[in-house]
C-alpha cells in the first residue's frame, strides 16, 4: 500500500526506470532481466494475478476463464477463432495455458527473403539468438531427445526427452517410421525430473488449462516470482490504455485503467510485451496531434503483417482405443517438412504435432467440420476415444492486408475494440494442402481412417515488425522504436516471418536479448 | 438418449474423491439443479431446453435443465470469448433474438409454438435455421444455429454423465495417469463392453476387436 495514495502501489508517483506492459511469456523474462540487473521496474498487467493452487482446476470448460475475453473483432476471409486457443490473460499470459512445445526455430527463418524469395530477411540471424535459446532452455528448463534431427540445433536438451510417450504420439511415430519420415519426442517446457521443487509431469493431459502440479513450465511460477525478488512491482488487473508522448518524441509513461479510474506512472522507458494483438492496438490507440496515425508509426507498419500459424487439425479414427486425454497433450512431432522441398510445390513449410484432446476440443473439431447435431453427434461423440489427431504448424507469410486495426465499437474498459483481419495468401495454402496430405498419409499408415480435417490457427505474430530500414519496420534488430529512442518492444509482435515452429521459446529468447540491451543502454547512460 | 454407450459400467464420479479439492468442487457444481434464470425470460428457457433436446439428442430432462440453466449463468457472467465476426451480433443477443424468433418461425411454418412440435417438425425448423432457409431481419439464421450448436456442444459435454458415457478420464490430479501407451490403461479408466463392441462390429460400425486389457 502506497501511503500517499491510498492504492496499492509502491511508485505510482515516481518515475521508475522502466514500465513493462504486460506479464505474459515475453514481460516476464523483461522483468526478472531488468529487475537482476538493479533498474526500478513497474509490470503493469491488465489481467488477474492467478493462483496456481486457488484458480487452476482440472476442466476444459471452467478454464476458459485464462483467456483474454475482451471484445474483439474478427474479419478476412480466414476471420480466426481468438479467445483461449490464441491467447491468454492474467499474470504469466499466454504461458498458463500454453502447451510448452518449445523448438527452435531453424536458422533459415531468418533469412527467408534470400533463400526462397519471399516474406522478409530479419535485421538479425539465427547465431545472435542462439546463447538465448540455450540460457533460456536450461533456466527452464526444456525437456527433449538426447539427438534432435532438425534445425540449428541437434541436442542434447538439458533435461531427458519425455518418455514414454502415450498411445495417441505413438501413432505419430509409428505413421512415421512405415512412411520412412523422421518422427522425435518433442522438446518441452515440462519437465521429465524434478527441478527445484517442481515435480516431474503425471501425464494428466491439462496442459491447455494450466498445469496443477506445476511440472509444465509458466512464467506465472517460473520468471514472476523471481522478478519481485528482484524488486519489481507488479500491478494487475491495471489495462494499459495509452503511451505518453513528449514533444522531443520521447516517451514520458503510461496512463493505466483500474477500477474505472485512470492512473499515470511515468519511466524513463517504456517496454511491450502486451501480445502481437494488444502492442500494436495500445500504440494505434496512443494517436495524438501530432502522431495522428498512432505512436511509433512513421512507417505506417504498426498492426500490419500480422500473422497467425495455420493450425489445421487432421483426426482419424482407430479400430483400437487411443484414449486420447492421457498424457501431456503435444509429446511427439516430426518437423521434416519445415523449409522448402526442392519440387517448387510450396515455400517454406510445417511441423506436425500429435495432439491429444479432451472432449470439448475433440468435438469443437466433430461440430466445425461436420456440423452435425442431433444423434448422428451423439454417434461420434462415442467413440471420442478411438480418434487420433495431428496437427499442423504451418508457416504464413507476412501480407500488409493482415492487420490490426481499431474499430469504432468499444470493449469493455470502453477502448476501441481491435479487429483482427486474416487471410490467407496462396502458398499459406499450399503449406497447408500439402501438410494436411501429409497428416492424413502419417494417420493411415499407422493404421486410422481419416475422419475430420478442421481448419484453425495458432500463435500471434507480427505487426509490429523489426527491420533495419525505419520506412517499412516498427522496431530495430533490438526491438527498439525507430520513433521514439526510450520505446522497446519484446513480445511477437515484432516477428518478421513465422516460422512454422511453436514460438515462445524464440519469443523469450528475444525479449531477454531486448532486456539485456536496455540494461547496456542504461549502463552507458543513453536511457 | 437414443446412442448407447460402450462402456456401461464407467462412472467418472466413482473417482472423485481422487480429485483435488476445486475440481471436485466445479464437477459437482455441474450436477446441481438450476435455480431461476438470471439472463433469460422463463419462456426463453423453455425454448432453449427445448431446442437442446434435440441439438444433442438427448430426452433427459434434469441434463438439458442444467445445461440450460449453466448457459444461463454463462450469459449472466459475460462469461464468454469475447470475439467474434465483424457482422455477427454478440452472443447475448444471439440467443435472446434467435431463441424468439425460432418461435416464430415455427408459428408461420405450424401455427404452433416451437415448444408444441413433433421431434420431427422441430428438427425440420432447426435444420432450416442452420441451413439459413428462414429469413430473420435481425440476426442471420446460421450465426445463431452455430452458436446455439457450438455452446450446447460445450455446456453438455461438460456433464459428468456424459463423459462416463464417452469413457472419458476426467479431472486427473493429483493421481494423473501412468500407463499411456499404446493398448495400456490404469485400474480407474473405462472398460469398454465386450458384447456392445462386438455387436457394433458386427455392424460395420466403429470400434474393432476387444482389447487384452478390457476382457
Ligand atoms: C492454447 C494455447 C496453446 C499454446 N501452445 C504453445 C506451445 O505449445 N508452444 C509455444 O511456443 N507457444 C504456444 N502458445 C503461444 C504462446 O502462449 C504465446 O506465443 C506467448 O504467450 C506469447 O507471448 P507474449 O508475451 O507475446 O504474449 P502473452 O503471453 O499473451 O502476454 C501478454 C500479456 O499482456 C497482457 N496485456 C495485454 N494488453 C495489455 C494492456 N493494454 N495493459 C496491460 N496488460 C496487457 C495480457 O493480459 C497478457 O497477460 C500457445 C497459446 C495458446 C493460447
Ligand atoms: S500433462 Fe503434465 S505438464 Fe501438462 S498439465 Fe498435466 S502434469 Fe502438467
Amino acid at each position: 500500500m502506497n501511503h500517499e495514495t491510498g492504492l496499492p502501489w509502491k511508485n505510482l508517483n515516481e518515475e521508475v526506470d522502466v514500465v513493462i506492459v504486460g506479464a505474459g511469456a515475453t514481460g516476464a523474462v523483461v522483468a526478472q532481466e531488468l529487475g537482476r540487473a538493479g533498474l526500478s521496474v513497474v509490470l503493469i498487467e491488465a489481467g488477474p494475478y492467478w493462483e496456481v493452487s486457488r484458480d487452476f482446476v482440472s476442466d476444459e470448460l471452467h478454464m476458459r476463464k485464462t483467456a483474454w475475453r475482451m471484445k474483439r473483432l474478427t474479419a478476412g476471409t480466414d476471420a480466426p477463432e481468438l479467445g483461449h486457443n490464441i491467447s491468454g490473460s492474467g499474470v504469466g499470459g499466454g504461458t498458463n495455458h500454453f502447451t510448452a512445445v518449445v523448438p527452435r526455430l531453424f536458422p533459415s527463418d531468418f533469412r527467408i527473403k534470400t533463400i526462397d524469395g519471399v516474406g522478409e530477411d530479419w535485421p538479425i540471424t539465427y547465431e545472435d539468438v542462439a546463447p538465448y535459446y540455450e540460457q533460456l532452455e536450461k533456466e527452464i528448463p526444456v525437456s527433449g531427445p538426447k539427438h534432435y534431427p532438425w534445425g540449428g540445433f541437434h541436442g542434447p536438451y538439458p533435461y531427458p526427452a519425455r518418455e514414454p510417450v502415450g498411445a495417441m504420439h505413438q501413432v505419430l511415430r509409428i505413421g512415421c517410421e512405415k512412411l520412412g519420415i523422421r518422427s522425435s519426442v518433442a522438446p518441452l517446457a515440462i519437465l521429465s525430473a524434478p527441478f527445484q521443487g517442481r515435480p516431474p509431469c503425471i501425464n494428466r493431459g491439462f496442459c491447455a488449462q494450466g498445469c496443477l502440479p506445476n511440472s509444465k513450465f509458466s512464467t506465472l511460477i517460473h520468471h514472476i516470482p523471481r522478478a519481485l525478488d528482484a524488486g519489481v512491482e507488479l500491478r494487475h488487473g491495471c489495462m494499459v490504455n495509452r503511451l505518453l508522448c513528449k514533444p522531443d518524441d520521447t516517451i514520458e509513461g503510461v496512463t493505466f485503467l483500474f477500477n474505472g479510474h485512470e492512473y499515470r506512472q511515468k519511466a524513463k522507458a517504456v517496454i511491450l510485451c502486451a501480445s502481437a494483438i494488444e502492442t500494436p492496438r495500445l500504440l494505434l490507440m496512443s494517436a495524438d496531434g501530432r502522431h495522428k496515425k498512432g505512436l511509433a508509426n512513421s512507417s505506417g507498419m504498426v498492426g500490419k503483417c500480422f500473422m497467425l500459424h495455420s493450425g489445421h487439425e487432421v483426426v482419424a479414427r482407430f479400430p483400437e482405443e487411443i484414449l486420447p486425454y492421457k498424457g501431456t497433450p503435444i509429446l511427439t512431432t516430426t518437423q521434416e517438412f519445415y523449409e522448402s522441398p526442392s519440387d517448387g510445390s510450396r515455400v517454406r513449410g510445417y511441423s506436425i504435432h500429435a495432439h491429444g484432446s479432451r472432449p470439448l476440443a475433440f468435438m469443437k473439431i466433430v461440430t466445425k467440420t461436420t456440423k452435425t447435431w442431433g444423434r448422428h453427434l451423439r454417434e461420434i461423440a462415442r467413440d471420442y476415444n478411438y480418434f487420433a489427431r495431428l496437427t499442423i504448424v504451418g508457416e504464413v507469410l507476412p501480407q500488409i492486408k493482415n492487420s490490426i486495426t481499431l474499430s469504432d465499437e468499444k470493449d469493455e474498459f470502453g477502448l476501441p475494440a481491435p479487429i483482427v483481419t486474416f487471410s490467407y495468401g496462396d502458398n499459406d495454402r499450399k503449406v497447408i494442402e500439402d501438410g494436411v496430405n501429409m497428416c492424413k498419409q502419417i494417420l493411415e499408415a499407422a493404421g486410422g481412417k481419416v475422419e475430420f480435417i478442421c481448419p484453425d490457427t495458432s500463435h500471434m505474430l507480427g505487426g509490429c515488425r523489426m527491420g533495419s530500414n525505419s520506412s517499412d519496420s516498427v522496431v530495430d534488430g533490438w526491438g527498439r522504436s525507430h520513433d521514439h529512442k526510450n520505446l522497446f518492444i519484446a513480445d511477437t509482435s515484432t516477428w518478421v516471418t513465422s516460422g512454422a515452429s511453436n514460438p515462445t521459446l524464440t519469443a523469450m529468447a528475444l525479449a531477454w536479448r531486448t532486456a539485456d540491451y536496455m540494461v547496456e543502454e542504461f549502463r552507458q547512460g543513453n536511457l | 438418449m437414443t446412442v448407447s454407450t460402450i462402456y456401461p459400467d464407467y462412472d467418472v464420479m466413482k473417482e472423485k474423491a481422487k480429485w483435488d479439492e476445486n475440481t471436485r468442487h466445479v464437477v459437482e457444481g455441474r450436477l446441481k439443479a438450476p435455480g431461476m434464470p438470471r439472463f433469460f425470460s422463463p419462456q426463453e428457457l423453455t425454448l432453449l431446453k427445448s431446442a437442446l433436446h434435440r441439438i444433442v439428442d438427448e430426452e433427459d430432462k434434469g441434463i438439458i435443465a442444467r445445461v440450460a440453466g449453466q448457459i444461463d449463468d454463462h450469459l449472466a457472467e459475460k462469461r464468454g470469448q469475447g470475439y467474434r465476426q465483424v457482422g455477427v451480433a454478440e452472443e447475448e443477443a444471439l440467443f435472446r433474438l434467435g431463441l424468439t424468433l425460432l418461435d416464430t418461425t415455427a408459428m408461420q411454418a405450424y401455427e404452433e409454438s416451437f415448444l408444441q412440435l413433433t421431434a420431427q417438425q422441430k428438427d425440420e425448423i432447426l435444420g432450416q435455421v442452420q441451413r439459413g432457409e428462414v429469413i430473420w431481419k435481425e440476426i442471420k439464421p446460421q450465426d445463431f444455429f452455430n452458436k446455439l450448436l457450438r455452446t450446447a456442444v460445450d455446456f453438455f459435454f461438460s456433464q459428468p454423465e456424459i463423459w462416463s458415457e464417452i469413457g472419458y478420464g476426467g479431472p486427473a490430479y493429483p493421481r494423473g495417469y501412468y500407463r499411456i501407451e499404446y493398448g495400456l490403461k490404469d485400474p480407474w479408466e473405462a472398460r469398454l463392453d465386450r458384447k456392445l463392441v462386438a455387436k457394433r462390429a458386427e455392424a460395420g460400425l466403429g470400434p474393432g476387436p476387444i482389447r487384452r486389457v478390457d476382457r
